[in-house]
């Protein structure tokens, strides 16, 4: 029955739960990540920009924009710890005559955040950085420190990276009771919380802390902690294929105006280009629906800004929400329960900031719930992950195929996905069981078929290894 | 690294019939082909309706691949299967991966590309259908696969969106295995796949066909719960005169199932085309190409769904075959024997750099055009002074009653063709008997 006894459960498997959970794996502490999909990165961590923000659009003296600002600075080592991949960018505020002043005013409070390499230019620089922006766009704010990401790469890279360090993390565990046993916690061993999941698990934890996204309300509110109040906002996008690689080379936002920062056109770093967000307000936090008029109004309001847009090229459209709360990110530890934490609001750019939020979560944790935690003498930072087909020159790849013939199976053709890579990721750690799943570890999929043509093989390979039917592997 | 006079990449019903074609009179060939199996997707196709023309029977499409296959392994043809092609350059070097051998190098005289098409997904902006993206949403070739291959039937209360005859035929063999196909949709205001097809896979089992109507939103968090389907809007036009085809959003519906396949067309895999830098046509999609189906860098030949979508395999093959005499003759600088007598092309030549062309090195070209009725045609270029030229095109809507005109320049009629109905599903050839020297211009009237 105790089996399953942690000193600390992080609720909720995106980039900030997950970072949560790597920064405590760097204590000697027995930790677990309990997450109500079949994956980590579900949620918002997975339909995002992927954007590293540079600070500057931050309110001065929040939590968002110190730890913005810091997450940029750290992002890229972290980036090359985990093997994530990274593309400093830069980003663009672009405007017309009229937006000067505003231009002005988001650099002078980047320079009040602490933000560098932030630069005002002209008309000339404009067009030799982005040569397919409108003519009547002669004004920008140069973000050099601007960054793109692949936002579900890290954070599974987060997550394996604290299992390799001593953390469990169990998928498909949907909270949906917790019994706080305050006063009776020495006989219950010291264990502050019983929580039960939809799938019928118990668990024992001396300190919760609620990373959980769309569901962070609900969680405070089964532990009895503070009410969370979130507001939810989607974002529709479009990806393109890859053939429209090179259409901009950077983060391109128009000039923010009162409605929001505007939709956005950028690359990935997988090289398709980005069209989005939208910005809708929404009651279920946990809907991801694409909206008609969502995407009518990216097509509308990017096709103003940017030239050349091949539109006949998309070949995906999804949505993300993410989740105000008030002006900042709320993250505090609960004065209503002892042992627990809330990490609440996450919205933009919440990616951006999320290790630090983590250190800044494990540092509250060392404070106010467990001041004898102790440093782990051997954590290891570095997270590896097998080489891809396309990062491999010819000598590997002769050496690779020879070690392993599957490896010069082609499954995804338009990726050039081989069947060995895609085995890796249905052998990886967190032992993934859909196609999207797969997808996100090895881009087998996310071509411009999207899986049309390798689904199938996918789907035979995960039911083989499973021992499954077929018919049991979902997309999700 | 290994010389060949012609690799051939695909080795579907295209690489296949062209290889054939090409080993001919001594020419040495390789096919490459990235699956276990040759066949391509015909592999997946048990249904009948197959090889009328080309091998003048009906039969399935696995009967159909079994027969060119056969054909292939008594030929002189190097075939690997499980092997794609990584890298292919300019100077005809392919660079390849094979789980048998590694890394496999080859240097050719003439490539063939054959690369087949893929399903195209309804993500452009026109058409993209909102809502959520669940388990039980699959394109109709994948569902065919599935099933077909995998024995896996992919839902149990079906919507296809698209009513080509990929569409019509996933509806009859989805029926006949079990499943209750809801309805079909089609955004136009006609059925996109021919009538006899229509009467032989809906009609018959009362499926009903929804034109002028599409899918607006899939619902469903984990797997399909629904979509709403709207009307179309088949006369509104942008401002370029193109069909919008816009869904009314007021007259949105909510029909409840659990899978909804996307039988919305195939298009070109252009991979290798792009790789080699060729110039694509936008009408087409695919490469641009002469007569010989050559395209923009001399020696590179395309044929096949990975030139332009054909509407039956018999058709491909045929163009195939064509291509692959071309490929031989460019490839042995035989100075224009296409049909070998088997001898006097010379056994195993080696390959030689300094071959010489069957053409000039700066062939004249004229250009084919087409009128607004049609979407692209191939070739878009003929070399000058060709004859014997077969030109495909296909139209852009439905038209009912044209004549088909032929034009040179000089507004001479070369040919003249009338037809009852043009399907916008389908694809028609013409052949050009006589020797072409002016710029020619496909006309459609009604």
């Amino acid at each position: 029955m105790r089996s399953k006894s942690y000193d600390v459960i992080v609720i909720g498997g995106g980039v900030v739960g997950c970072a949560i959970l790597r920064e405590l794996s760097s204590l000697n502490l027995k930790v677990a990540l309990l997450e109500k999909f079949d994956d980590v990165s579900c949620g918002a961590s997975k339909a995002n920009s992927g954007i590293i923000h540079s600070g500057y659009d931050c309110k001065p003296n929040t939590l968002k924009a110190k730890f913005c600002v810091e997450g940029n600075k750290m992002a890229q080592g972290l980036c090359h710890d985990l093997e994530v991949p990274f593309k400093n960018t830069g980003s663009l505020v672009v405007g017309r005559s009229a937006d000067l002043t505003e231009i002005k005013r988001l650099y002078n409070q980047g320079l009040e955040n602490g933000v560098s390499g932030l630069e005002i230019i002209g008309s000339a620089k404009l067009r030799e950085l982005e040569p397919n922006l409108k003519t009547d766009y002669i004004h920008a704010l140069w973000a050099k420190t601007a960054s793109i990401i692949s936002p579900y790469m890290k954070t599974i890279a987060l997550a394996e990276s604290a299992m390799q360090n001593g953390a469990k993390v169990y998928l498909n565990s949907e909270v949906v009771k917790i019994d706080n046993l305050g006063g009776l916690e020495k006989a219950q061993g010291g264990f502050k919380f019983r929580l039960h999941t939809a799938s019928n698990q118990t668990f024992y934890t001396k300190c919760i802390i609620n990373a959980a996204g769309a569901g962070a309300s609900i969680i405070n509110e089964l532990a009895g902690a503070e009410a969370l109040e979130q507001k939810y906002r989607k974002g529709d996008y479009f990806v393109s294929d890859l053939s429209e690689k090179g259409l901009v080379n950077t983060i391109i936002f128009p000039t923010p105006s009162p409605l929001g920062k505007g939709v956005l056109v950028l690359p990935t770093v997988d090289g398709n280009v980005l069209f989005g967000p939208t910005a809708i307000d929404i009651d279920d936090g946990f809907d991801t629906s694409v909206s008609r008029d969502g995407l009518d109004l990216i097509v509308a309001s990017t096709s103003q800004m940017v030239n050349n847009i091949n539109w006949d090229n998309m070949i995906r459209v999804y949505a993300g929400v993410r989740f105000i709360s008030g002006d900042d990110f709320v993250i505090e530890v609960s004065d209503k329960v002892g042992g627990f934490i809330t990490v609440g609001g996450i919205c933009s750019p919440g990616l951006t900031a999320a290790y630090p939020i983590a250190q800044y979560v494990k540092g509250l944790y060392k404070t106010h719930i467990n001041k004898k935690a102790t440093d782990k003498a051997n954590f290891n930072p570095i997270r590896k992950r097998a080489k891809y087909f396309t990062e491999m020159n010819e000598i590997e790849l002769r050496d690779r195929i020879k070690a392993n013939p599957s490896y010069a199976k082609i499954v995804c053709r338009c990726e050039t996905i081989s069947e060995g890579e895609i085995m890796d990721a249905v052998n990886s750690p967190l032992k993934p069981t859909s196609t999207d799943a797969i997808k996100r570890r090895v881009r087998a999929g996310m071509g411009s078929c999207q899986g049309a043509f390798c689904q199938a093989k996918i789907m035979a390979l995960i039911a083989k290894k499973r021992k499954v039917k077929i018919s049991k592997v979902g997309k999700k | 690294m290994k010389h060949y006079d012609i690799v051939v990449i695909g080795g579907g019903p295209a690489g296949i019939a062209a290889a054939l074609k090409a080993s001919g009179g001594g020419a040495s060939v390789a096919l490459l082909e990235r699956d276990e199996k040759l066949g391509g997707t015909l592999n997946q196709c048990m249904h009948f309706g197959f090889g009328e023309k080309y091998f003048g029977k009906n039969m399935q499409g696995t009967e159909f691949a079994k027969r060119l296959i056969r054909r292939l392994k008594k030929s002189n043809v190097s075939v690997y299967v499980n092997t794609t092609v990584i890298k292919l350059q300019k100077d005809k070097s392919v660079m390849a991966v094979c789980s048998s051998v590694g890394l496999l190098q080859l240097q050719a005289a003439a490539i063939i590309i054959a690369s087949g098409c893929i399903e195209k997904n309804v993500q452009s902006t026109s058409t993209s259908v909102a809502g959520n993206r669940p388990t039980g949403v699959y394109t109709a070739g994948l569902a065919q696969k599935l099933l077909n291959n995998y024995d896996f039937l992919v839902g149990n209360n079906i919507v296809i969106l698209g009513s080509g005859d990929i569409g019509l035929t996933m509806a009859r063999l989805l029926h006949l295995r079990g499943a209750k196909i809801i309805m079909v949709t089609e955004q136009y205001p006609y059925c996109r796949g021919s009538i006899k097809n229509k009467e032989q896979c809906l009609d018959e089992y009362n499926i009903p066909l929804l034109t002028s109507t599409t899918i607006t939103r899939i619902i469903g968090k984990s797997r399909v719960e629904g979509v709403y389907i709207a009307d179309v809007d088949t006369g509104a036009r942008d401002s370029k005169g193109n069909k919008t085809l816009k869904p009314i959003m007021a007259s949105e519906r909510f029909v409840e199932c659990d899978t909804v396949l996307l039988a919305v067309g195939l298009t070109q895999d252009n991979q290798l085309v792009q790789q080699v830098g060729l110039v694509i046509d936008k009408a087409s999609g695919g490469a641009l190409v002469d007569e010989r189906r050559q395209g923009s860098v001399e020696g590179f030949f395309i044929c096949g769904d990975g030139l332009h979508i054909h509407s039956s395999v018999d058709a491909v093959c045929f163009e195939a075959e064509d291509v692959g005499g071309f490929a031989r003759e460019y490839a042995l600088g035989g100075g224009g024997v296409v049909e070998s007598s088997g001898q006097g092309v010379g056994e195993a030549p080696q390959i030689n750099n300094q071959h010489i062309s069957t053409q000039p090195a700066k062939a004249q070209h004229i250009s084919v055009k087409t009128c607004s009725n049609l979407a692209y045609v191939v070739p878009q270029k003929i070399t000058k002074g060709a004859k014997d030229v077969y030109i495909y095109f296909r139209p852009k809507t439905q038209l009912e009653n044209v004549t088909l005109t032929v034009k040179d320049a000089k507004d001479n009629i070369l040919l003249q063709k009338e037809y009852d109905i043009l399907y916008v599903g389908k694809n028609y050839s013409v052949r050009l008997e006589q020797e072409l020297i002016e710029n020619i211009t496909l006309n459609v009237e009604c």
